[in-house]
Formats: structure tokens, C-alpha cells, sequence
């Protein structure tokens, strides 16, 4: 007898939230943001369900989807505000504010899939490899997107650099 | 100068960390998902009856369209051919011109067995608006009227239960409140679930209008479950989906008429009143232990109400796991159809 997808599911969404909002809120630079971004991940997952290949480890397709509706998501609400102030992308370098914050607000200044590879490679632990596949780019693509999110961090956070000595040293 | 890398790992954590977030908001996922979960799946009642756990007294008890009176017929009655061949004329007469979106409304009743060893009603509204054009978007509504005891025995228990006003079950979260109704936006290119196979709306309107030929296309199309174990169930389940739910063309409609015509064991049990009052033809068919209804308007050529097949075997009796018997379906939803095109906009579903 078929179990009800509902129950696997329902089991799945708790286990997921934890696991994955987190990484949302990093994609996309806001904790209210990163919870409706997730819900509609999961709402959408659910059209999957009852279909998914058992193989596949639907926490990785979750986290594809958030990476991928992050992106076309922020593509949309750009061109509808485009004209509207450009929030939340503040200079980091602005007053006195904590690293995890001046972090936020440079990584909010990155473009979406730049700042998804950084996140990837470095919070996730991913390879560049790992992370094209994620991607569904090539690694050439995601060497580009590395170096430029780099380039631009290293403006934008000025602590968090290292000199050159530091850096051979290291 | 280069970037400290491990320094970007860390702080990145501290960022991620320190944020306190909501727990799992699973009701309002489950909310977001279960219209789509108890559309694709109300036809026949596909799964639900493979989940479904039936007394066989309570069987006898539910009846499609219980409670209706019948209405007086001619001397010979038309069998059940004649009535499903003349809603294939009504389908062909039926206007053609497609609007902006196709409005499939269903409502649900079904019954649950609680705990406590009594039965509630659980009554919903879906609504779909699947988009005909490829720049729009699909839209559900769906509408919750609420569960309450299915008969005034099942209501005395209920009060001897303390009168709850909530149950749950699982997934599943029943309360006698109705809630407001709601419609959402629904990615879906417009196309329809046969069983679980998604079909799209190209596919759908490049069907063969020949019912051989439908039958063909569903046993090829659809991902056979335990419900449909036969061929024939695979055919009802076909014509069912093409009639109640997906936007078909006329002639394939008349089609699935036809299909339906030449099953075995299609009888005409007689003029009904369905439980949105309206009045069709109740058509059974039976062929070995499986049996179907539906109730069809034969002038207009539409499916009014579906039932799929029953179980009738009682899984929890005597079960050391009765908490997860609590819920279980007691038999598949009476679905109530209404069909028709609209230029929209999607509106919340009301229950007129």
C-alpha cells in the first residue's frame, strides 16, 4: 500500500527548515526574505514529491532550488524597482558596524549568482567544481563569478584583507 | 592584498548563526500545498483510496449523493450506454471557444474516522485557474467550510467526546472552523495531473478524439498505481481526468464519453440530486470487486460528481497502532465539478 506523500513530506519540511534557512538567509541578505524564499521552495518541492527519484537526496534539490529561485526572484524584483531606491546595499565601509554586518552589506552588494558562489565555496565548503554543478554553469564560469566576488569584496571590506605577508604566511 | 579566506568562512558563519528564526512553519507549507495535493489526487480518488480504510457497514452507508431523492422516470429506463452516449452529443454541442483560463471547481466532502471511533465530514472548496495563455500565470483558491460529525449518532459521540473542535492526524489537521477563502498563484503551465503524471496543456489538446485511441494514450501516459490495478480503472481514471478537470477539446470530451459508454458493467442507477442541488443521471460501474460512480449531465454533456472505487476492509481494527489509523480516509471524496472557461481574474472561491 502507497504511504501518503503528505506524511513524508510533512517530516522532510521539519527537517529541512533548519538545515536550509540559514543558507537562505545568506543568499539573499534578509531573515524575512530568507523564511518566504524557503516556504516557497518547499511549496514548490512538493509538485516533486511524489515523483522524486529516490536517489536523489532532496535536501540537495531544495538547496538548488533556493540558489536558483534566489537568483530569477532578485532578477524580477529588479527590474520592477529599478527605478525605486536601491535598499539595503548601504556602504559597508559606513560608520561603525560589526564584521558580520559590514560582511552582510557587502555580500547584499555582490550581483545574486556572485554571491551565491561565494557562499557556496565558503560557507558550504564547496569545490569549484562542486559549485558549477550546482550552478548548472561551467567551472570557467564559476572561476569568473569567484574573481570578480573577490575583487568587489576586497573594496567593500577592507578588514578583511590580508597583506602580502600575511597571505604567504598563512 | 588578497582576501582572508578564513576569515570570510567564519564570519559568514557568525552571520548565518546569530540570526534567531521562526521553528518550521509546516501548517502554513501544508496549508500552500494540500489544494494541489487534494486536486491531483480527487478524481477517482487515486491514492486516498489506496490509503483508504473502509468498514464495510460504513460502505453501505456512503453513497454518492446520500441523502438525495430520486426523481420519477419513463417506463424503460435508458440504460447506462444510452445516458453516457447522449452526454458525448451534449459535449460535442457544447461551445468551444476558450477563454483566458480554464475554472475547474471541485468540492470535496470526505470522511475521516477519528479516534474516538466516530466519523466527521470534512467539506472543501478548490478552485483552479489554469492559464490557456502561455504569459499567465495558473491561480488555486481554495475554500475550508470546516469538518463537523457525518450523522447525528457520529454528533452524539463527538459531544460524549468532549466536543473537540480540532483533530489531528498526522499531516492531517481538522478543525470545525471554516477558514477564509484564498487564491494563490500556481506556476503550472496550465496543463493537468493524470494520477501523478503531469500532462501538459499542449498535450492535452493534441488528444486523439477516438475513445480507442484515449485509452491507448492513458495506459501509456499514466504511471499506474496500486488503485488503478487493471486496465479498465486506467480508462475510467482517463475519461474522468479529461472530463472534470483537464481543459480538453470538445470532441475529445465527447471521446471520453464514448470511452466511458464501452466499459463493462456500466449501469443507470437512476435520476439524482447531487449535494450542490443539482439534478444528473448516477452511473455505476462495476466490474469485479472494483466499482465506480459518477454523475453526469447527460443535456449538458459534463461529469457533475465522481467516486472512485472502495475498499472495504478495515486495517485499524484491532491495530496496536491505532494513532495512525486515526484519519485515515473512510472512503474516497465525493468530488463535486464544475467546469467552465472564464476571462477571469481569479477571484477567491465562494460557495455561491
Amino acid at each position: 500500500m502507497r504511504e501518503d506523500p503528505l506524511v513524508s513530506f510533512t517530516a522532510f519540511v521539519e527537517a529541512a527548515w533548519g538545515r536550509h534557512v540559514r543558507l537562505a538567509l545568506l543568499l539573499c541578505g534578509d531573515p524575512h526574505r530568507a523564511e518566504d524564499l524557503l516556504q516557497d521552495c518547499l511549496v514548490a518541492l512538493y509538485r516533486r514529491w511524489g515523483r522524486m527519484d529516490t536517489a536523489r537526496d532532496p535536501h540537495a534539490y531544495l538547496r538548488r532550488m533556493l540558489v536558483h529561485r534566489n537568483v530569477s526572484r532578485w532578477r524580477r524584483e529588479r527590474r520592477e524597482t529599478l527605478t525605486a531606491q536601491a535598499p539595503e546595499v548601504a556602504d559597508p565601509r559606513a560608520g561603525m558596524v560589526e564584521p558580520h554586518e559590514q560582511l552582510r552589506r557587502a555580500l547584499m552588494a555582490l550581483p545574486t549568482r556572485q554571491r551565491a558562489v561565494v557562499v557556496l565555496r565558503y560557507y558550504l565548503d564547496m569545490s569549484e567544481r562542486q559549485v558549477a554543478e550546482e550552478l548548472g554553469c561551467t567551472v570557467g564560469t564559476v572561476k569568473t563569478h569567484h574573481s570578480r566576488a573577490m575583487t568587489r569584496l576586497r573594496e567593500l571590506l577592507p578588514d578583511f584583507t590580508l597583506s602580502a605577508k600575511e597571505a604567504t604566511t598563512q | 592584498m588578497m582576501l582572508d579566506e578564513q576569515r570570510l568562512t567564519s564570519v559568514l558563519h557568525e552571520l548565518a548563526d546569530r540570526e534567531q528564526f521562526s521553528p518550521p512553519p509546516t501548517q502554513r507549507v501544508l496549508d500552500r500545498v494540500r489544494p494541489r495535493a487534494t486536486a491531483a489526487r480527487r478524481r477517482v480518488g487515486w491514492s486516498l483510496a489506496g490509503t483508504g480504510v473502509l468498514a464495510a457497514a460504513a460502505a453501505a452507508a456512503l453513497v454518492l449523493g446520500a441523502g438525495t431523492a430520486p426523481v420519477p422516470t419513463p417506463d424503460r429506463a435508458p440504460t447506462g450506454q444510452e445516458i453516457l452516449l447522449a452526454a458525448a452529443e451534449g459535449a460535442e454541442r457544447a461551445p468551444a471557444t476558450p477563454k483566458r483560463y480554464w475554472v475547474v471547481k471541485t468540492t470535496l466532502v470526505v470522511r475521516y474516522l477519528v479516534n474516538a471511533g466516530y466519523h466527521v465530514t470534512d467539506r472543501q472548496v478548490v478552485q483552479e485557474w489554469k492559464a490557456q495563455l502561455p504569459r499567465d500565470l495558473s491561480w488555486t483558491g481554495s475554500l475550508n467550510l470546516g469538518a463537523k460529525p457525518s450523522t447525528p449518532d457520529d454528533e452524539a459521540a463527538w459531544r460524549a467526546d468532549g466536543s473537540p473542535t480540532e483533530w489531528r492526524m498526522g499531516p492531517v489537521r481538522l478543525s470545525t472552523a471554516s477558514e477564509s477563502a484564498r487564491v494563490v498563484e500556481h506556476p503550472t503551465g496550465g496543463g493537468d495531473y493524470f494520477g501523478e503524471s503531469e500532462v501538459s496543456l499542449a498535450e492535452i489538446r493534441a488528444l486523439p478524439a477516438d475513445p480507442e485511441a484515449l485509452k491507448r494514450w492513458g495506459e501509456r501516459r499514466i504511471n499506474r498505481q496500486s488503485i488503478m490495478p487493471t486496465d479498465t480503472d486506467v480508462h475510467f481514471a482517463t475519461a474522468i481526468t479529461l472530463l472534470t478537470s483537464a481543459p480538453a477539446a470538445p470532441a475529445v470530451r465527447a471521446a471520453a464519453f464514448r470511452l466511458l459508454a464501452s466499459l463493462p458493467g456500466v449501469r443507470n442507477e437512476g435520476k439524482v440530486r447531487d449535494a450542490l442541488g443539482r439534478t444528473g443521471t448516477r452511473i455505476v460501474v462495476a466490474y469485479g470487486d472494483r466499482q465506480h460512480e459518477a454523475i453526469v449531465d447527460e443535456a449538458a454533456g459534463q461529469i457533475l460528481a465522481s467516486k472512485g472505487n472502495r475498499e472495504p476492509r478495515n486495517d485499524c481494527a484491532g491495530s496496536d497502532q491505532q494513532d495512525r489509523c486515526d484519519g485515515k480516509v473512510t472512503g474516497v471524496p465525493d468530488s463535486y465539478f464544475e467546469v467552465e472557461y472564464s476571462d477571469g481574474p481569479p477571484r477567491p472561491p465562494t460557495t455561491r
